[in-house]
């Protein structure tokens, strides 16, 4: 999972990586969990690309984007996987949303809680790490904790992880 | 006429929280509230499942302080089944624990609380912040991004697992230490604790000096504190007895299991989020002119209550750290000075436990049975003391939960340093970004997560202080 960094001593996989592949979202709120299900499938189905890293980085992904964003280090390519609710958009359906496009709310979670002035995947982009975001529109995030996603985005599980093999496989990666 | 400031959320911090600051007619603070807007319902989540997987669940209640949850949740389970877990259990445990610390400490002085100072409070919020520092300071945001790498890699390299982790269960851990595996943790251990020298003699050098007059004036409170120390009152971030301080030095001490019986817990309507006091010291009040039952937890707190840190680096910068400041010492912003002895005193206790032989010992836990009771136990999280309190029936199925995070302790000494730290900056009605901050800074003093210490969830806003006038009217708005 980690290689040598050489000069860099060893590096975590989401640094050494050519690709990751984050789920996004806490799989105890409801359709929250849409980004971390889609890694677990993902995972269990196998065959990704070598070079590719795919992790359920649940509630702690500005973490691992954090180090991302400052590492010389890096993945060239980002999929983020993630729960959305947007306007004009059918629970369940899935497709992706530049960056730009995500709500307010939602690009707080790729911010470690906020940095004034820091748009974390605007910064990653601008430092040549391309970001593609696969969402799912929900259908129901409750309020309090409870576990299960609704019918419509189980439904879409597969929908989203082919989406996320297709931008793996149209991607040009640098061999590992 | 009175104004209303609101700075929502207060950015940098863990989870999400809004500051409320009302000013009377002179312009000067009158009233302030530090309000925590998220609220998770976890405990009731956990009702009717297996006391075994708690250890697993609890580590999706936030992805801040995983390994924290996990370790306090293993140690209940082990109370409660009355499982006792073999040395090298324990030791693998705390060897995780105090790599986790170091990738949380480090994570917080550079990444959060560290832009404050590298770049300075009055620098403009696009460069008040870890990509600013980075690009300041090449050199700099390379070591710190080698650092928090290497210790999220050797929790990954050894575990599997560090965001979740798996690793602890109930009567020990999953899996011994191969002597190989050792080897390699101890080389990395070693460049660990390099950095943990530097960046208390970075800081000492070239931080704190510089802001002596805002650590002796921003946020400063009077309070209590509490923390875990081991026999002989040492420094312990694992296990041990409670050690609640009054503001002058004395302390009673008793095992967790006892919290209910030494801390209350204080409710305001205007906060999820509740407020412990030291039920012994008098009738709750956070009136920063007269407070009550008041104390705090999380580094500085630490520092204050232990007698002593078991490794010589640490326990030297101790010494420094008291010569200078006395014991307990109060001001706020040397929470920060408090963590980076932590930060070093974690990167020298992971090498010692890496060179103890027993730690590859093959015999990592023990197996344990369901049974009916009640169990309490804690750790010390980045962030304070963490109690997690279980009652399950005969078939380990969980009957309740009660868990008091770290961040929770520190609600009412927050209020306190906002109300401080804002009749400080804020007078005659004038304020600017600078000022403001200077708010946000004695929060973030207390490294807080606010994601686990409500436990519910809420919607989130971008970052904007409103002002509004008596009557709710809008008379201007600030945003970043």
């Amino acid at each position: 999972m980690s290689r040598r960094g050489g000069n860099d001593g060893p590096l975590p996989a989401h640094l050494s990586c050519q690709a990751l592949v984050l789920g996004v979202g806490n799989r105890f709120f409801g359709d929250d969990g849409f980004g971390p299900r889609v890694v677990e499938r993902l995972l269990a189905e196998g065959g990704l690309p070598e070079g590719v890293c795919a992790i359920d980085a649940g509630t702690g992904a500005a973490r691992i984007l954090f180090d991302v964003a400052v590492s010389e280090r890096r993945p060239k390519l980002l999929v983020i996987c993630d729960a959305v609710d947007l306007p004009d958009h059918s629970p369940g359906e899935v497709f992706e949303v530049a960056p730009s496009g995500l709500p307010a709310n939602k690009r707080d979670d790729f911010s470690l809680h906020q940095l004034p002035g820091a748009d974390l995947l605007a910064d990653l982009t601008r430092g040549g790490c391309r970001v593609r975001i696969v969402a799912c529109q929900v259908k129901h995030i409750p309020a309090e904790m409870s576990e299960g996603l609704t019918s419509e985005v189980e439904a879409a599980l597969s929908a989203g992880a082919a989406l996320v093999r297709a931008i793996l496989m149209q991607a040009t990666l640098p061999r590992p | 006429m009175g104004k209303t400031i609101t700075i929502a959320p207060v950015t940098r911090i863990e989870g999400h929280a809004k500051v409320t600051i009302n000013l009377d007619d002179a312009g000067n603070v009158a009233d302030t509230r530090f309000h925590v807007v998220e609220l998770r319902g976890f405990e009731k989540f956990c009702e009717g499942r297996p006391a075994e997987e708690m250890p697993r669940i609890v580590t999706s209640i936030c992805g801040v302080c995983p390994w924290s949850h996990h370790l306090a949740s293993a140690k209940t389970v082990d109370a409660l089944y009355g499982a006792q877990v073999p040395p090298a259990g324990r030791k693998l445990r705390e060897l995780c624990n105090s790599l986790a610390y170091i990738e949380e400490h480090t994570m917080h002085f550079y990444f959060l609380a560290g832009a404050d100072f590298v770049m300075g409070p009055d620098a403009d919020p696009a460069v008040r912040n870890v990509i600013g520092i980075a690009k300041a300071n090449p050199e700099l945001g390379r070591k710190v991004v080698k650092a928090r790498a290497l210790a999220a890699h050797m929790l990954q390299h050894f575990t599997g697992k560090s965001i979740h982790p798996v690793v602890a269960v109930p009567g020990g851990f999953t899996k011994p230490l191969t002597e190989a595996e050792r080897g390699e943790l101890k080389g990395w251990a070693a460049e660990l604790l390099e950095f943990a020298k530097f960046t208390i003699a970075f800081a000492k050098e070239s931080i704190f000096p510089k802001y002596l007059d805002t650590i002796k004036t921003l946020g400063v409170i009077k309070t209590g504190f509490m923390g875990t120390v081991a026999e002989g009152g040492t420094l312990d971030l694992y296990d041990g007895k409670l050690r609640l301080m009054k503001a002058d030095g004395s302390h009673a001490e008793f095992p967790v299991a006892d919290y209910d019986k030494h801390i209350s817990e204080h409710v305001e309507p205007w906060t999820y989020l509740k407020f412990p006091y030291a039920k012994d010291w008098g009738a709750f009040s956070m009136d920063p002119d007269a407070p009550s039952g008041i104390y705090r937890t999380n580094t500085l707190a630490r520092i204050n209550v232990c007698e002593k840190i078991r490794t010589p680096l640490a326990q030297a910068e101790l010494e420094e750290f008291r010569s200078q400041f006395g014991r307990p010492a109060q001001e706020t912003l040397l929470y920060h000075y408090a963590r980076l002895i932590e930060l070093l005193y974690n990167a020298e206790y992971a090498v010692q436990l890496l060179n103890d032989p027993e730690i590859t010992s093959p015999q990592t836990r023990t197996t344990c049975a369901p049974k009916a009771g009640r169990a309490v136990a804690s750790v010390e999280a980045p962030r304070g003391t963490l109690i997690h309190d279980y009652e399950c029936d005969a078939d380990g199925l969980i009957k309740s939960v009660n868990l008091i995070v770290g961040t929770t302790h520190n609600n009412a000494a927050i209020n306190m340093s906002v109300k401080q730290a804002a009749r400080a900056v804020i007078k005659g009605g004038q304020y600017d970004q600078g000022s403001l901050n200077r708010i946000e800074m004695a929060i973030r003093a207390y490294d807080p997560c606010l994601s686990c210490a409500t436990h519910t969830i809420d919607g989130r806003v971008r970052l904007r202080v409103d002002i509004v006038g008596p009557g709710g009217e809008p008379v201007g708005r600030l945003s970043n």
